[in-house]
């Protein structure tokens, strides 16, 4: 005989609680200013959420909250003539399978451990580019190098740490 | 384009340095989803994103009025009149004056002689005589008729005139309303003036600058709407709402961008508006094909605003059938069309609406990846174009721009190519331009990947001189900092932008607001302020250095480059309006307490706000708006606190939540 089982349907606090970081993260990630991404994981809530939701398990929540944020983000361009720096199309999916491969908590204390071991040119590019958000050209008097060596250097860098973690995935799943 | 994964990695290693992390809004969004309701709209709630709506493009045929209307410029735009000699004549800049078409007048030395018709006139203006009587000391807005009140049939002589300047007919005929000296009659539309040396005021509703706006989300919103409210604003709408919109008859003008779940059955309703001269339906999201056809049921439309056809994301349109063809029925009846989002059509599709729809007077090709130059060949030579939006039109070059500057017929433009020898030559040659939004190409900026926007600014520094008609203008704040400042430049209004419109964001050091400073101090511009901040600075003392203005774009803002930027802003009185959104709710925490926990005395005393409005001497209207929190709990009280500091300050405040 062939049993099948709802899934039982949480609280929606409890989806909040769940997919808040999440949704937050994936706007951030597709180029969402964090103090829109505050609003925008807001109006995601409330419309998944008080638009006749039906619980079908937590990944269809997941795809669908991440789904309803990205519209969400397009919309908020499209009012502000703003451009997508990136392609959307599946961006949901692809975040998913993204957020699949390890936490991202993990992967951001992964990052942390790996950030350690690039030298200290590459840890200052690092803190120039991403805490301080210096220009190029700023960035490269800094490191007294050419502003294209600049670019050079970060793409080196971000392969680096990806390599680095993806090393830290691969023997945790092993 | 960058490939996504590399976007989700950027934002991971962002996060492992600085870890920031995403903010607890659990609380927020359980509040709001057990206040489905919202409340009622403030009967005075301007409409949402309406300075937004400014600097995004396109808002009424003649973009100067739209600028008046709102409140934002003291000064005029000479819209038509003569001179004695029945010349056309140009007005001479910054004179804060403008006669309809017909008007006799003389300028004598500093005042005015008006002999026969209207004159608007505003703070700084002559003194205007006229068969003895005197108006003077104008501070605010003043229409001034020759002889006595108008009778009906000149106000109508004078419709469009009235029109352009956003004045209502009804309050022109309207005889009560005008004062009544020896040699002509005064109706003051905003602040004071004397008149025979008799102080009059404005009455409280007098002229659309100050039409009341009535803004809903709900059917009880809808049904709570008084009588007389005529322009209705709807946020959060869906198609079946229309039907209970469509019971106020007395509505005039409806703005229900965004409504989503529209049908053709939905917008058919609307045709029981028999007064409804204005409908702006952009950004509407359809729930099944899009059809405009009922549209022709809307028998006193004058102005309609609608996006091209979505193509991409409908399964089928019929762009003759459903499109075109009603809106070529509007344009018989003379009806002015704005299209929004016009980033869809080729220059074939192009064609056949510009040739079938001969009233578009704004159109928008924001994103356009289809046209080329010589698309811009029909765009240039099409009759009643005044607005331009190609903004991110990757077809789009100096050749394009070379078509639109030589027809010269642009009043606004909104543009993003980088700007060297060549587009600024064209842009040199468009005389005609009263507006200008420009704005850095995605591909300049300091985000580590792109090339500089020095360049651009400089060639853009060059051009501003000489783009002659040139009122308002808005700009990154980058460019003001990295151009050789026009000390020639006359403009009406400068708009900084803030957000996302540059690399760099907001204000990074003390040359930037030396830069403000000169600037404030040289041009003739009343300055249009508008900030994005998060909500906690504002129960902060900016003058303790602690404000941390973290919302102004992307990027970090250094609190004390910031604080020293506003405080270079002083010497200059030109900022007349101030507009803040606020946003970073979700995160706001004041002594451990997130914002909904605050006490009264912590929205009540604002000092944040009231040290950032003390350096802003000549400011009249403070708007500000926010995504509503908790109707009790957060907006009432923060509505409450500002409506106190903008008392303090004698400030018009407008706030939309």
């Amino acid at each position: 005989m062939l049993v099948t089982t709802e899934p039982k349907t949480p609280t929606n606090e409890e989806l909040i609680l769940a997919h808040q970081d999440s949704v937050w993260r994936f706007l951030v990630s597709i180029g969402c200013e964090p103090n829109l991404a505050d609003d925008l994981t807001q109006e995601t809530f409330l419309q998944v959420l008080g638009d006749g939701f039906e619980y079908r398990g937590p990944h269809e929540t997941a795809g669908w909250l991440l789904r309803v944020a990205k519209h969400q983000f397009i919309d908020s361009v499209r009012k502000k003539k703003l451009k997508l720096g990136v392609d959307l199309e599946h961006a949901e999916t692809r975040w998913q399978e993204f957020e699949a491969e390890c936490a991202y908590a993990q992967r951001v204390q992964w990052l942390r451990e790996c950030m350690d071991g690039l030298t200290e040119r590459s840890r200052e590019a690092v803190k120039q580019r991403y805490e301080l958000e210096l220009p190029r050209e700023e960035m490269a008097k800094r490191l007294g190098i050419e502003p294209a060596g600049v670019k050079t250097l970060l793409e080196r860098i971000r392969q680096t740490l990806r390599d680095c973690v993806q090393g830290k995935v691969d023997r945790d799943q092993a | 384009m960058t490939k996504l994964e590399d976007k989700f990695w950027d934002a991971a290693i962002k996060e492992a340095v600085t870890g920031k992390q995403p903010p607890n809004q659990a609380d927020q969004i359980l509040l709001r989803l057990e206040i489905p309701d919202l409340g009622p709209p403030k009967p005075e709630a301007a409409p949402k994103g309406r300075v937004i709506r400014l600097r995004l493009f396109v808002e009424v045929a003649v973009a100067a009025a739209a600028l008046v209307a709102i409140g934002i410029l003291t000064g005029l735009i000479p819209i038509g009149g003569t001179e004695a000699g029945n010349e056309p004549t140009p007005a001479p800049e910054g004179q804060h004056f403008a006669s309809a078409p017909g008007t006799k007048f003389e300028r004598i030395d500093d005042r005015i002689e008006l002999m026969d018709g209207w004159l608007l006139v505003t703070t700084g203006a002559p003194e205007v005589h006229c068969e003895g009587s005197v108006l003077n000391k104008v501070d605010g807005r003043v229409l001034a008729h020759a002889g006595g009140a108008p009778s009906d049939e000149q106000a109508e002589a004078a419709a469009s005139w009235l029109k352009a300047n956003n004045l209502e007919m009804g309050m022109i005929k309207d005889a009560k309303r005008w004062i009544q000296a020896a040699g002509m009659a005064a109706l003051v539309l905003a602040g004071s003036a004397y008149l025979d040396g008799q102080r009059i005021e404005a009455q409280e509703d007098t002229g659309t600058a100050e039409a009341k706006w009535h803004v809903v989300r709900t059917v009880m919103d809808i049904d709570r709407l008084p009588d007389d409210a005529k322009y209705v604003q709807g946020t959060y709408l869906k198609g079946p709402h229309l039907e209970f919109l469509a019971t106020h008859k007395q509505i005039e003008r409806l703005d229900i961008r965004g409504i989503r779940d529209l049908s053709a059955e939905n917008l058919s309703v609307l045709k029981e508006l028999p007064a409804l001269t204005y409908l702006d339906l952009r950004d509407a999201s359809w729930s099944g094909r899009i059809q405009y056809a009922s549209l022709g049921g809307l028998k006193s439309l004058t102005e309609l605003k609608l996006d091209y056809p979505d193509t991409a994301s409908s399964e089928e349109v019929d762009l003759w059938g459903t499109y075109i063809q009603p809106l070529r029925a509007m344009a018989e009846r003379k009806v002015q069309v704005t299209i929004g989002s016009a980033d869809e059509p080729d220059g074939t599709a192009l064609g056949e609406l510009l040739a079938n729809v001969g009233t578009i007077v704004s159109l928008d090709l924001f994103g356009n990846g289809k046209l080329t130059d010589a698309d811009f060949k029909q765009v240039a030579n099409y009759p009643a174009l005044k607005e331009l939006g190609a903004r991110d039109v990757k077809g789009l070059t100096e050749l394009g721009l070379a078509y639109l500057a030589e027809a010269n017929k642009l009043e606004k433009l909104a543009l993003d190519l980088r700007l060297g020898e060549a587009i600024g030559y064209q842009l040199q040659k468009m005389t005609r331009l009263v507006a200008f939004e420009y704005t850095f190409p995605a591909s300049t900026g300091p985000s580590g990947l792109y090339t500089s926007t020095k360049p651009t600014a400089e060639t853009l520094g060059q051009c501003l001189p000489k783009m002659t008609g040139l009122r308002h203008l808005s700009v990154p704040m980058l460019a003001i900092v990295e151009m050789d400042w026009p000390e020639r430049l006359e403009l009406e209004t400068l708009e900084i932008l803030g957000d996302s419109y540059s690399g760099r964001q907001g204000l990074h050091d003390p040359t930037d607001a030396q830069r403000i400073r000169v600037l404030s101090g040289s041009a003739r511009c009343a300055l249009h302020v508008r900030l994005d901040l998060r909500i906690e600075p504002l129960v902060r003392d900016a003058e303790t250095g602690l404000i941390d203005f973290e919302g102004i774009g992307h990027g970090k803002t250094d609190a004390d480059d910031f604080v020293a930027a506003v405080k270079a802003l002083k010497p200059s009185d030109r900022a007349k309006s101030l507009d803040i959104r606020l946003t970073g709710f979700g995160g706001a925490r004041l002594d451990g307490r997130e914002i909904r926990s605050w006490t009264p005395d912590q929205f009540a005393k604002l000092p944040g706000l009231d040290s950032l409005l003390d350096h802003f001497t000549g400011l009249t209207t403070l708007r500000v708006g926010w995504n509503s929190q908790s109707a009790d709990k957060v907006d009432a009280p923060l509505a409450e606190a500002l409506r106190a500091s903008a008392e303090k300050h004698k400030l018009k405040l407008e706030t939309s939540h």
